[in-house]
């Protein structure tokens, strides 16, 4: 059972987590019937934006399991996080004991409070959390504990179909370096530490360095190592200004973080990458796949509705950018992609001197 | 559905039903939580009589996890009421 979990919140995350996963499959399914026979393919307009917003007004018009599956999609990201703020008050004293027991554990906090966060960042209520990613003083335990152990752990949320599991993308893009050692190895919005997990199970000896912005976020990343017997260096900083020297890392990776970023600023990520990357290095990136490699029109429907319901304002760009060309402008070469709808990855090479 | 509703997709206000049904699930969530509080209630009760009648210790409830068959039982007839009430649109197309 999770840290200082009762009842009340076990019982009130799997409900939710259920109801994500039968709307994912039952509502959907049934929707995407409906889609195939409402939709006349021949007469929907040039360009895939185009078509997302055509087929976007004839499904919410016409299709009343459609309208159901998005009533309870939203009604799910609303109630997860107001859930999970419950959960916690119901256990803090156990929660923060274990804070207290790993304090001298899993490796260094680098906190910086005049780290400057760029707009986009701090006036973001990401994922429809209260205050955003530092709405709450443990906001770190609750998305990593809570929201995503127990209620996205089974699918059926944003780009994760029903039934499919958050930690296999991970495992699978960690898996995407073109090698089988590196030495170290930089993790760029590291969040709660959940992809590090995976990367430090792909390559056991790799020295591993975690960078994001939020305080409560890289607080509990250090909780999830040292839960796991990992030490990671954890810093509080910008991908867009990093606290390190040139050519210092033989990996770099970004899961999930280019669709919560605009695209200017996905340049920028990606000049800093480039900079701390030593030459023979390379860039790692996991994300959604992009429109244009998303399997059907349907599924670029449903996952174009995440931009304006699900406070995830950067998506729709993210997905319609050529992720291999702002990898290239960045300096890399052998720029390569490849997956499944997630994870999409994309990895480039720094080039030898 | 009327062709006639407005529909809003703003991320501020995003409307998924028809504006006529408004005041019908206001009742229907009103007296669902009527109900609710009456069973709360009943269970707060019930747990203290238990614990006074030293049957169970006050945490018990609480901290008790489900072993792996009555996880069992719980997800089955957790997945009967989504589909028996949150279904019951599904179930009523045509």
């Amino acid at each position: 059972m999770a840290t200082g979990l009762k009842q009340r919140g076990r019982a009130d995350f799997n409900f939710l987590a259920d109801l994500a996963r039968w709307s994912g499959m039952s509502l959907q399914g049934a929707a995407e019937e409906d889609f195939d026979r409402l939709i006349d393919t021949d007469t929907l307009p040039e360009g895939v934006q185009s078509q997302i917003r055509a087929v976007t007004k004839v499904m919410e018009a016409e299709s009343k399991v459609y309208q159901w599956d998005r009533f309870y999609t939203r009604f799910c990201a609303e109630q997860q996080f107001r859930s999970a703020l419950l959960a916690y008050e119901d256990g803090e004293a156990e929660i923060l004991a274990e804070y207290e027991k790993y304090a001298d554990q899993g490796g260094t906090l680098h906190l910086n409070p005049d780290v400057e966060a760029p707009s986009y960042w701090s006036e973001t209520e990401f994922h429809l959390a209260p205050g955003g990613w530092e709405g709450h003083p443990r906001m770190g335990f609750m998305i990593h504990d809570y929201v995503y152990d127990l209620i996205f752990s089974t699918g059926g949320v944003g780009a994760v179909r029903a039934g499919e599991k958050f930690t296999d993308a991970r495992v699978t893009t960690a898996r995407g370096g073109l090698k089988d050692h590196y030495d170290d190895i930089l993790s760029l919005g590291v969040g709660t530490g959940r992809s590090a997990v995976s990367i430090q199970e792909v390559y056991p000896d790799a020295r591993i360095t975690g960078v994001e912005l939020g305080r409560t976020e890289l607080e509990h990343a250090k909780v999830v190592a040292a839960r796991h017997g990992h030490e990671w260096e954890l810093y509080q900083a910008a991908a867009e200004n990093l606290p390190f020297e040139d050519d210092s890392f033989d990996l770099v990776t970004a899961f999930i973080l280019f669709h919560e970023v605009p695209v200017p600023a996905a340049k920028q990520i990606l000049a800093e990458a480039y900079r701390v990357c030593r030459p023979g290095g390379e860039v790692l990136i996991g994300d959604v796949a992009p429109y244009k490699d998303q399997a059907s029109l349907f599924r670029c429907m449903v996952l174009d509705w995440e931009t304006e319901h699900r406070e995830e304002p950067f998506w729709r760009g993210s997905l319609l950018a050529d992720r291999p060309g702002l990898v290239s402008a960045a300096g890399f070469e052998q720029v390569e992609e490849f997956g499944a709808s997630y994870p999409w990855v994309t990895r480039g090479v720094k080039p030898s001197r | 559905m009327s062709s006639t509703d407005e529909r809003k997709t703003t991320m501020e206000t995003p409307q998924y039903l028809h504006a006529s049904s408004t005041d019908d699930l206001a009742r229907m969530i009103t007296g669902l939580t009527e109900e609710l509080w009456v069973l709360r209630d009943r269970v707060m009760l019930l747990e203290r009589a238990v614990v006074d009648a030293g049957v169970l210790a006050a945490d018990t409830v609480d901290e008790l996890v489900p072993d792996a068959e009555l996880g069992e039982r719980l997800a089955t007839e957790r997945m009967r009421l989504i589909r028996r009430v949150l279904g019951a649109p599904l179930d009523a197309r045509v």
